[in-house]
């Protein structure tokens, strides 16, 4: 138990992605597949949110330019960047706005003309923006991985508003680069209202809490069937080298474990506020759900948590076939149970209190 | 009876079930957040089937994720099964599974001890 309690962590980092609003957040290599997922996954949140068609249309060149730009750029010296270097996508949502950060190594030597780039169509009103664009376009300047700078200019365009951007140093050679832009859900809101997005510096502190904790993953907000549904598509493309076993045992934790948020999770007007994150250290992979249950809920957790941790596995299954059996499904343990049997580890927890009538639970398995 | 026809998803499975031409099938994921809900038709059916079935009933079940309360309505229709068996009709299930998926074949072992009927574990190489 020595260990669970350096994985206190969790509820912070709860607690920021809530006080963030950061829906959704993505780290590693991204592949075609894993960026189309990530854009469905958006979706599926954002018909929640918005309803004009145009914004939604904005948020999804943003995001296929915004992924595109990792995808193109995640290479460090022609090799799969390390776990510390590779990409990421965040995506929040909050006061009527949509703030879409990505991040990538770069070559430091190309700061500066980056950063020129950059600082130039910041510059430019939408107008001259355009000009510019077509400019670009006509002048077929390719640079040597694909892009011109058009998908930059396309975003700022797209956005209406200036890219955030910042660096951070990764060794001798590479810096880590940023980029944040925001899409406003209502046209009529001033561009430069008081800005109250994750601050870069935010965006940089939970960018540095996930690669020190191994993270891949972080999904925040309503878990709903489509969410689950592309969740799954993700994990089952970022484990394609994984043989078949590993794969189910890994689907169907993430199916039980997110039921269960939704099952059991205390409920804010109608939906289930919780966040599910994946880690993945000492070749095993973490499968972690923190949510909001009500006080009076938690020693019903704690008793169903400790009795399927301390069964044997002869118990383990009698309760499995004993429950199976039984006609009622409500909280009755058996996803923890089923949990249990597949990946043969305890379910690791904790529960930290919030006020006199909500406390946080973290549900850990290991698979 | 009119036959049962539902074309799967993401969630719920293909299901077959066709008392004419003798054909019970169900195929693909079945994840669905109420269980309780999705099977409630497919056992209506069953129940109605199983008042005139016929003299066999070969099942073919073909999951390829099924979550934990899934498994209780598969539960509870292998229940229902198991009391018209070899009074009604002799019920078989034929439980295929991805030959390299030892979980899924552990799932069925653990149902086949709860009933009586016969449940046959085929592992598929084409899956």
């Amino acid at each position: 138990m020595s260990q669970l309690s350096e994985k206190s962590f969790v509820f912070d980092l709860f607690e920021d992605m809530q006080r963030n609003n950061l829906n959704y957040i993505y780290r590693g290599f991204f592949t075609q597949s894993i960026t189309d997922n990530i854009i469905l996954l958006t979706e599926a949140n954002m018909n929640s949110v918005v309803e004009d068609s145009k914004i939604k249309k904005r948020v999804f060149t943003i995001l296929v330019e915004g992924l595109q730009n990792v995808t193109r750029h995640q290479e460090i010296d022609g090799k799969e960047a390390s776990p510390n270097q590779s990409g990421i996508f965040i995506i929040q949502n909050q006061n009527e706005r949509y703030y879409i950060t990505t991040g990538n190594p770069i070559l430091k030597a190309n700061i500066p003309k980056l950063t020129r780039q950059l600082e130039k169509i910041n510059s430019l009103s939408p107008d001259d923006l355009k000009k510019f664009y077509k400019e670009v376009l006509n002048d077929n300047v390719i640079s040597d991985k694909g892009g011109a700078g058009l998908g930059l200019i396309e975003m700022a365009r797209k956005s209406g508003n200036k890219l955030d951007f910042d660096f951070s140093e990764i060794n001798d050679n590479y810096s880590y680069f940023y980029m944040g832009t925001t899409v406003l859900v209502n046209e009529d809101m001033v561009a430069d209202a008081p800005a109250e997005k994750c601050s870069m510096d935010a965006i940089k502190a939970i960018h540095k809490t996930i690669n020190d904790q191994d993270i891949i993953i972080i999904f925040n907000g309503l878990h709903t069937q489509d969410s689950l549904l592309h969740i799954i598509s993700i994990m089952e493309e970022h484990l394609m080298n994984k043989d078949v076993n590993f794969r189910k045992k890994m689907i169907y934790c993430i199916v039980e474990l997110l039921q269960n948020i939704v099952k059991h999770g205390k409920k804010d007007t109608n939906a289930t506020k919780g966040v599910f994150f994946i880690s993945n250290s000492n070749n095993e992979y973490q499968l972690n759900t923190v949510n909001y249950i009500p006080n009076s809920s938690v020693e019903h957790a704690r008793t169903a948590l400790e009795r399927v941790n301390q069964m044997s596995d002869s118990e383990l299954n009698e309760f499995y076939d004993s429950n199976l059996a039984k006609d009622e499904n409500v909280k009755d343990g058996l996803g923890l149970t089923e949990m249990r049997l597949r990946t043969q580890h305890k379910i690791n927890y904790l529960i930290s209190p919030v006020d006199d009538k909500t406390s946080a639970i973290f549900i850990q398995v290991t698979i | 009876m009119e036959a049962y026809k539902v074309a799967g998803d993401a969630f719920k499975p293909t299901v077959t079930l066709d008392q004419e031409n003798g054909v019970f099938a169900f195929s693909g994921r079945s994840i669905p957040e109420n269980a309780t809900a999705a099977f409630e038709p497919i056992l209506n059916w069953w129940s109605e089937y199983l008042q005139t079935p016929n003299k066999e009933t070969v099942i073919d079940l073909n999951f390829d994720y099924i979550n934990s309360s899934s498994m209780k309505q598969l539960v509870k229709l292998f229940g229902m099964l198991d009391e018209a068996n070899s009074k009604a009709t002799a019920v078989k299930v034929m439980w295929h599974y991805s030959s390299d998926d030892t979980d899924s074949k552990a799932q069925a072992s653990r149902l086949s001890k709860m009933v009586k009927f016969p449940i046959k574990i085929v592992a598929d190489t084409t899956k």
